[in-house]
């Protein structure tokens, strides 16, 4: 009865412990995941930008966000092959960040280090090939460490003039299949 | 044979149960690994990090989901005033702040669910561009429900047990490699709506 007692809670135990890192492991997964399906209305919206309404007391998409930033969101898909992304200048702190599945900042491209005229970014995975011109044209290659993921667009934009400014900016600026027709 | 089945069923039940929620119960109440706090503000090191631990990677998932590595933006929060209570939506408090060592930044108030407060104010935050200093280039705004006659205002109406988030974008080395010890606004509570206190 006692032995009996005792595999029972070790056994307990050992599962809690395996459940508590494989859930803690999980859990930016499952969030990130929702954020996916939120930014991309359930998948219909990827590999195109997604340009947010200034951010005010009724936004619900994100949680924290920021009134003073212009924010534009792409959730890439790479399963079809690479995506290219194009950002405008903006005279004044912008970036392009991207995010894994699994919610890490891997990549942040700020004005301070982009072109004058913008940029485009190609975002691949490691194993997708892409051509010398399409290497060329980039201003940078980025291997995604996910095929599934969000490209963030913030400028700051704390007025409602320079709001005005970001959204024709930004109309410009595209996140689309590389190899599309 | 029944007992054999139940033996097998309560190690998963229980397993279960305890397993995801102690995971459930660090997750909602903060365990971040990398916690750094400075006079009542807390950061993180490791905020959107691909270094971030498990724990502090959860922790962001769930409050600051889409947040940018430190060396982009350094993100402070509080919930508290100076003296350690925890912040009211109908009181008013004095922020008093001095020049910070970043190329912008601004300060946010959030109600209790993460999102900014429902009260129809448009005065959720202040930022670099739009704060009044005063003529030592230190500055001094109000949290309260009303504005009254403050110059710089961030609204807490409806706002309940709010928090802040100070947002520091392209902060330089000073901030960013001494985060326990720059310099952030002091956050003092000065009266409180029908409360007597």
């Amino acid at each position: 009865m006692k032995k009996a007692w005792i595999i029972w809670l070790a056994s307990t135990l050992l599962l809690a412990a395996a459940l508590h890192v494989a859930f803690m492991f999980a859990y930016p997964y499952i969030l990130m995941n929702a954020a996916m399906d939120r930014l991309s209305a359930n998948g219909e919206r990827e590999n195109v930008w997604t340009h947010a309404p200034r951010m005010t007391e009724t936004a619900r998409l994100i949680v924290r966000p920021s009134p003073d930033l212009a924010y534009s969101s792409c959730v890439y898909d790479l399963s079809d092959g690479p995506v290219q992304i194009s950002v405008q200048p903006w005279g004044d702190y912008m970036s392009l960040s991207l995010f894994g599945a699994n919610t890490d900042n891997y990549f942040t491209l700020n004005d301070r280090r982009m072109p004058e005229s913008g940029a485009i970014v190609i975002l691949r995975t490691a194993d997708q090939a892409i051509t010398d011109e399409q290497r060329a044209a980039a201003f940078e290659v980025v291997d995604s460490p996910s095929a599934r993921g969000i490209a963030l667009v913030r400028r700051l934009a704390p007025s409602p003039e320079r709001f005005a400014e970001a959204e024709a900016a930004r109309v410009q600026e595209e996140c689309r299949a590389l190899n599309a027709e | 044979m029944l007992k054999k089945i139940a033996f097998v069923l309560s190690i998963i039940l229980v397993g279960a149960a305890v397993g995801v929620g102690s995971a459930m119960l660090m997750i909602r109440n903060g365990a971040m690994i990398g916690r750094v706090d400075n006079n009542h503000w807390y950061t993180s090191r490791t905020v959107g990090s691909v270094d971030a631990d498990p724990y502090t990677r959860a922790l962001v998932a769930r409050i600051g989901l889409l947040g940018l590595n430190r060396q982009e933006t350094v993100y402070f929060s509080r919930t508290e005033d100076e003296a350690g209570v925890v912040f009211d939506g109908a009181c008013t408090y004095r922020i008093d702040g001095g020049p910070l060592a970043a190329r912008w930044w601004s300060i946010t108030l959030y109600a209790p669910d993460n999102f900014l407060a429902v009260n129809g104010d448009h005065q959720p935050s202040i930022d670099a561009t739009s704060v009044q200093p005063n003529a030592d280039g230190s500055w001094t705004a109000r949290i309260a429900p009303e504005q009254g006659d403050a110059v710089n205002w961030i609204s807490s109406r409806n706002g309940g047990a709010f928090s802040l988030s100070i947002r520091l974008y392209n902060p330089e080395p000073a901030i960013s490699e001494h985060l326990e010890d720059v310099p952030l606004p002091t956050i003092t509570r000065e009266a409180c709506e029908g409360a007597g206190q």
